[in-house]
């Protein structure tokens, strides 16, 4: 075995309506073990502003997968997919997971933001491709419908980000820092 | 562990999911850590191979990594400094029913556990062996450890560097004779846990080496996702070839490196004596 091949063409969500759905639960899945992994990582550290936050972004993954898992319902149960074998666009990962080597144990609400933009720009195009690309109906239509909610997503974290605006130079500084000679 | 596992044993319970496997106890690593990630595979592939979690048991040593078993809801043993493989081969050979995982560090793995490990890979007990590898001893606050680069110089105990070369766990795994060696990297979860399931299906002894970043001690570490690679050849059955291969390796190829056919070691069957008869000896 190789590592598992990236896809950076086609998306194996675009071929069926039930690969399709199993691909938009999983996407939420992982976006919300990710959100809460930082959540965690953020209250040992005591930053509880940044770890509700990603907490709410936890919900706010598992609220919208929940939609998907309404509307999969109509159609059948959803096929069982190895979490290797999703095909994405571009990462091994849900393209709405945030890249935990991002994080900093001092970082602000606007740090998480741009993190979160980030995740849901990536959830808008990982649907607009779906949408380009199915020739199934019923796939490119829920695409469409999945691209615009995303959409509003990257507009209301946008609208967030101006509440919480970069702080200056030297957020990371830590007074009494961990001790990094050992 | 909580009354949920157990029911699992009387009553039809549907797939458990990745969430599932994972405990109420949260995780105290670093924001950035790898280890969230491979915590995260490590569930996936339970999920994955659908493991009752009453029929699961994690064993670890000591460690940032070696912590998972707090954060896992299958049964656990979070053991002393490097003696997990003493511990992990007893629980599996007297409980071979028993799905066992061994987790752990470079420096729990390599320098205390070092002689267990030589031993466990030419004993082939049928363990999976999962090595978080950031090249530190992070838990105490950043040494150099059997796998830092001989001249990281970035510890007072070390000012100029280890000065010797680190050890390689991949040849070193194929040349002790485990049956199954393979190398992932945390910034790839789902690869990680697709290779935590073959290691766990593949009969014998199952090393798997995944590059965990350190991003307190070693934030250099965080450039690893633009240094890992595919390894780029289908695994070896033939250990020696593994071995050329192996060491031909950067030390950053991703995959199986060796899927071998040595039968697994079990304990002959007879019964010998009886505890009782055992006690009677050391009756004084």
């Amino acid at each position: 075995m190789t590592a598992a091949p990236v896809s950076e063409t086609v998306s194996g969500g675009a071929s069926s309506l039930p690969l399709f759905l199993a691909h938009a639960v999983e996407l939420e899945n992982e976006a919300a073990e990710r959100y809460d992994e930082l959540a965690d990582s953020m209250e040992a550290h005591n930053n509880w502003q940044v770890a509700a936050l990603f907490r709410d972004m936890a919900r706010y993954s598992r609220l919208h997968r929940d939609e998907v898992m309404e509307i999969a319902a109509a159609h059948g149960p959803l096929p069982k997919v190895a979490p290797w074998e999703f095909q994405w666009i571009g990462t091994a990962e849900s393209p709405e997971a945030a890249a935990f080597d991002g994080a900093h144990y001092l970082m602000t609400p606007h740090h998480a933001l741009r993190m979160a933009l980030v995740c849901e720009e990536a959830g808008h195009a990982y649907y607009a491709a779906v949408a380009a690309q199915t020739t199934v109906p019923e796939v490119a239509r829920l695409a469409r419908d999945f691209a615009d909610e995303e959409s509003h997503h990257v507009v209301l974290v946008r609208q967030w980000l101006e509440r919480f605006p970069a702080p200056p130079a030297g957020w990371d500084e830590d007074p009494d820092p961990p001790n990094t000679e050992g | 562990m909580d009354q949920t596992v157990m029911d699992q044993t009387v009553t039809d319970t549907p797939a458990l999911t990745p969430q599932d496997y994972k405990s109420a106890v949260k995780p105290i690593w670093c924001p950035g850590c790898g280890d969230y990630s491979v915590l995260a595979a490590i569930t996936r592939a339970f999920a994955t191979l659908e493991l009752p979690r009453h029929r699961t048991a994690v064993v670890s040593g000591i460690g940032c990594s070696s912590r998972i078993p707090a954060y896992t809801s299958v049964y656990g043993f979070h053991g002393v400094h490097g003696r997990a493989l003493a511990a992990a081969s007893g629980l599996k050979l007297a409980r071979p029913e028993l799905t066992v995982v061994v987790l752990g560090g470079d420096g729990d793995g390599f320098s205390i556990g070092g002689n267990h490990f030589l031993h466990a890979c030419r004993r082939n007990v049928n363990l999976t062996y999962v090595i978080m590898d950031n090249e530190v001893y992070g838990m105490t606050k950043g040494q150099a450890s059997p796998t830092t680069e001989s001249d990281w110089c970035h510890s007072k105990l070390t000012p100029h560097g280890p000065g010797v070369s680190p050890v390689q766990p991949v040849p070193l795994a194929i040349s002790c004779g485990a049956n199954f060696v393979a190398r992932g990297f945390a910034g790839d979860p789902n690869g990680v846990a697709r290779l935590i399931v073959e290691g766990i299906r593949h009969p014998g002894f199952s090393v798997i080496q995944v590059l965990s970043p350190c991003v307190t001690f070693r934030p250099e570490q965080r450039g690893w996702k633009s240094t890992v690679h595919p390894y780029g050849r289908e695994p070896a059955q033939d250990a020696a070839i593994a071995l050329r291969h192996a060491v031909e390796d950067d030390g950053f190829g991703l995959g199986v490196f060796l899927a071998g056919n040595r039968r697994p070691f079990a304990p002959g069957a007879e019964v010998t004596t009886t505890i009782d008869a055992i006690e009677a000896e050391f009756a004084v």
